[in-house]
């Protein structure tokens, strides 16, 4: 407490007291006189409650003012983190703090129990990302992962530096590690066993290969004894980093944790997790092992100071941020109780966002969502938490948001009414407040209109929404207080991933989905558009995958693309954008008699030139052979003119310069499972 | 087995304060009590109860002649509520709020009505303790009293004792 608070409340207590003594010593004097009366048998009016209700007045008042003012903590000494005063965050200090916080929050906790500890939200939560990053090698020419920020790396399946690709194969706990040799051939160096670290995520740094997954352990049915019920058959997961050198591929670090690692970003040589941690645990703190080469594991806790809690939130899981410096190793962390739905990354700050619901006093249901900023040292891989807004509506993935000369900016939305809205945020100075500073509440969208993709690229932010045709709307933000559409472009579909192709021009390029006039989805398509113009109301071009080939075989497409963005190969500077498509046919076999389905992988290479007169290139198919449906082509990667197409089974070589496959050098993955509907069956 | 023979007249008003109070059988049985008196049947143990009873109607009774600039007035003590002194002047404020003023000194009259449950408050203020309603405490140890008919009076802080005695919450030796 303040001195203030202290002179405050000492002066309320004295007040107290002596109010107290005079309550007192008038319920002593009048129960004398009332005996007196009674032995006397003096019958007097009755004092009525008013009375005494007057003359305790003065005690219940002060008595409440101290009571309110310690309670409510109005003179504590604010809480600071860095020069900022902490007005919504605070940290949970103890045990028994962080479990009646959590008690609290979760009033009608009796769907909790169906989660058990150990699934953690990400695994419910779908999982989109992506977005452009073109790292030119040294010498040879590649395209990366397609990430959202330039300078802030997103982890994928296949990572590469134009010299060796490493693939994350899925259903197997190993890494394919192929180098390229300068004739572009490719050799399958010994496959990378990670033991029972599964994963989906890999990093590279010019010495390291860092994988990001999870250990899972089964947990089989026990009885337990005196009971007429089996306990729960569950996996049990733990979050991992595993640090490998690149040149021995040797384990130099590994640090696991009880938590889920859910998302990261790469900056630099800070290595940037958000994991999500149950609160159904024995140990609250989040808990970290840390194997750094032979040396023995060292185990530690997030101290309790380090966990902070917001009022008025659902806490259905903790959220850890946490830092390791890839050079030294050294994990810093802080933890927040709630959930996480998504984030973003610039080379400054990461934002949580987490979208959450309630009902209001008159059983309305609310959409709100959450945005917690943290401030990001590159250098010792730390993190600050700076501040939260709560804003309504749900964010759907990370590229619905970005932050540009500190000026967040966010779309949401929300259903029942639909309702789409744009946000520009700006950390408060001296509290842990981001303030709305502008807002474009209407006319994003027509009626029942839900936003389908956004993509921000400096001043320019794109937005897509769609019902039965897409609005593409290009909003000015050049003032952050005051942002304007400037332009709508609609056509049938809608775009699940926006690149914007030239930042000057208003060039962009669609992904999504092709739609007819009622708004049916169906098929693949890309389109180009012109934003610049506003008298400009249609697209330039849209290419739509048929849903019937050439031979009349009906089929159906779909590409891990249209949901996760890094499935894009894409490259303004080189013309390119690419993506797998998985095709189902059904046809009639006339050798067999009978009709027939098969699956045809394809990854389709598309050359884009807005001052062409045909902007998208007719598509350059490289087909992978007829395969069961989990082994479509996962990645394609492009070094040098060449595209390497990555899949369970095979990797195949394109040259796309003179369009042939190199089926010769082709590599066979040793694939030594049988799958089972897409799971590794072991005997 | 004590017989306590009564007015007829006073019958209405001892019967409903017996009966309420104390649990009492009143009869009338002729046999018990001769013609125009009724009796109460009571045992020994309840001579104690009964007894401040009386003295009570007794009190209520009674009546105090006082000493008037314009000569003699009998006044009930059940109406007065207080009396004040204004330098030789005395007046006796009554139930009904009106005042008799009175030509007799205050210490005089302190003594004439101590048995009747009067004490001295301040310099210049005798009040009937059957008549205060309420006590207010306040913070300079003096007492604030409210009488039944809404007056307001002050015991000096040089009474409070003898208040408390009166009221005998103070043993009377000390």
């Amino acid at each position: 407490m303040t001195l203030t608070g202290w002179i405050i409340v000492s002066v309320l207590s004295v007040v107290v007291v002596i109010f107290g003594a005079r309550f007192i010593s008038d319920i002593l004097w009048n129960n004398k006189l009332g005996k007196f009366h009674k032995t006397n048998h003096v019958v007097v009016p009755k004092v009525s409650g008013l009375y005494w209700l007057k003359r305790s007045y003065g005690f219940v008042l002060s008595s409440l003012l101290v009571v309110a003012t310690v309670s409510t903590g109005a003179f504590s000494i604010p809480i600071t983190m860095g020069e900022r005063v902490l007005v919504n965050a605070a940290p949970v200090q103890s045990l028994s703090n962080l479990m009646q916080i959590i008690d609290e929050a979760n009033t009608s906790p009796w769907w909790n129990d169906f989660f058990r500890g150990d699934i953690a939200v990400d695994e419910l939560a779908p999982n989109m990302e992506g977005a452009e990053d073109y790292a030119g090698g040294e010498e040879r020419d590649y395209i990366g992962t397609n990430t959202q920020i330039e300078g802030v790396d997103e982890a994928d399946i296949v990572k590469t530096d134009g010299y060796t690709i490493y693939y994350a194969s899925r259903f197997q706990n190993k890494i394919r590690v192929i180098d390229i040799l300068d004739d572009h051939t490719a050799e399958l160096q010994a496959d990378l066993d990670l033991g029972d670290l599964y994963t989906d995520a890999l990093y590279l740094t010019e010495t390291q290969l860092i994988v990001i997954g999870y250990i899972y352990t089964v947990v089989p049915y026990t009885y337990v004894e005196g009971s007429d019920y089996f306990g729960w058959a569950y996996v049990s997961y733990s979050g991992a980093v595993q640090v490998y050198n690149r040149e021995t591929m040797e384990l130099e670090y590994q640090l696991e944790t009880d938590s889920n690692f859910y998302e990261h970003r790469l900056i630099g040589s800070s290595l940037f997790l958000i994991s999500s941690k149950s609160i159904h645990t024995d140990e609250l703190r989040p808990v970290f092992k840390e194997t750094e080469g032979e040396e023995d594991t060292v185990t530690s806790y997030l101290p309790y100071e380090d966990i902070y809690y917001f009022d008025d939130m659902p806490i259905y899981s903790m959220t850890v941020v946490t830092g390791i410096q890839l050079e030294t190793y050294e994990v810093t962390s802080q933890a927040f109780l709630g959930a996480v739905s998504e984030i973003f990354a610039s080379e400054d700050s990461i934002y949580t966002v987490n979208s959450y619901y309630t009902y209001t006093l008159l059983n309305e249901y609310r959409n709100y969502s959450q945005i917690v900023k943290y401030d990001l040292d590159t250098e010792h891989a730390t993190i600050t938490y700076v501040g939260e807004a709560r804003i309504e509506g749900y964010v759907g993935d990370q590229y619905w948001m970005d932050e540009f000369e500190g000026y967040f900016r966010v779309v949401t939305s929300t259903w029942w009414p639909t309702h789409n809205a744009l946000y520009i945020l700006e950390e408060d100075e001296e509290t842990d407040a981001l303030n709305i500073v502008g807002s474009i509440t209407e006319g994003l969208g027509k009626e029942n209109e839900q936003v389908k993709s956004v993509r921000f690229v400096g001043n320019t932010g794109y937005v897509v929404t769609f019902e039965q045709t897409d609005p593409l709307y290009r909003i000015d933000l050049s003032d952050p207080t005051a942002p304007v559409i400037v332009s709508a472009i609609e056509e049938p579909g809608y775009s699940t991933y926006m690149h914007v192709w030239d930042e000057e021009a208003g060039y962009v390029i669609g992904f999504g989905f092709s739609a007819d006039n009622s708004g049916r989805v169906n098929g693949l398509k890309i389109s180009a558009y012109d934003t610049s113009d506003p008298l400009i109301t249609e697209p330039l071009e849209s290419y739509q995958l048929n849903g019937e080939d050439e031979e009349g075989i009906y089929s159906y497409s779909y590409s891990e693309a249209s949901y996760n963005p890094k499935a894009l190969m894409v490259s303004p500077d080189h013309g390119i954008i690419a993506f797998p498509v998985m095709s189902y046919r059904y046809y009639y076999d006339s050798e067999k008699g009978y009709y027939d389905y098969s699956y045809v992988s394809q990854f389709m290479v598309f050359y884009i030139n807005f001052t062409a007169e045909q902007i998208i290139s007719d598509p350059i198919i490289i087909s992978h052979e007829e395969t069961y449906y989990y082994a479509g082509i996962d990645r394609g990667v492009y070094i040098d003119g060449f595209i390497y197409t990555l899949s369970y089974t095979e990797m195949q070589i394109f040259d796309l310069v003179n369009q042939v496959v190199l089926a010769d050098d082709a590599i066979q993955f040793n694939v030594d499972q049988e799958l089972y509907y897409g799971v590794a069956y072991i005997d | 087995m004590l017989k306590i023979i009564w007015n007829k007249e006073d019958v209405e008003k001892i019967k409903s304060r017996l009966s309420s109070d104390y649990n009492l059988v009143l009869t009338d049985d002729p046999n018990e009590v001769p013609d125009h008196k009724v009796g109460i049947i009571l045992d020994d143990s309840d001579l104690e109860k009964i007894k401040p009873i009386l003295e009570m109607l007794a009190y209520e009774q009674s009546q105090i002649m006082f000493q008037t600039p314009s000569g003699w007035i009998q006044l009930p003590v059940t109406e007065i509520t207080y009396l004040e002194a204004f330098g030789d002047d005395i007046y006796a404020h009554t139930l009904n709020m009106s005042s008799q003023m009175i030509k007799q000194p205050l210490y005089q009259l302190e003594e004439i009505l101590r048995p009747y449950h009067f004490v001295r408050i301040g310099k210049s203020f005798i009040v009937s303790i059957s008549k205060i309603r309420y006590i207010r405490t306040s913070f300079n140890a003096k007492l604030d009293l409210e009488l039944v008919t809404g007056t307001h009076l002050e015991v000096s802080r040089s009474f409070v004792k003898d208040f408390k005695n009166a009221l005998g919450i103070q043993k009377k030796e000390d």
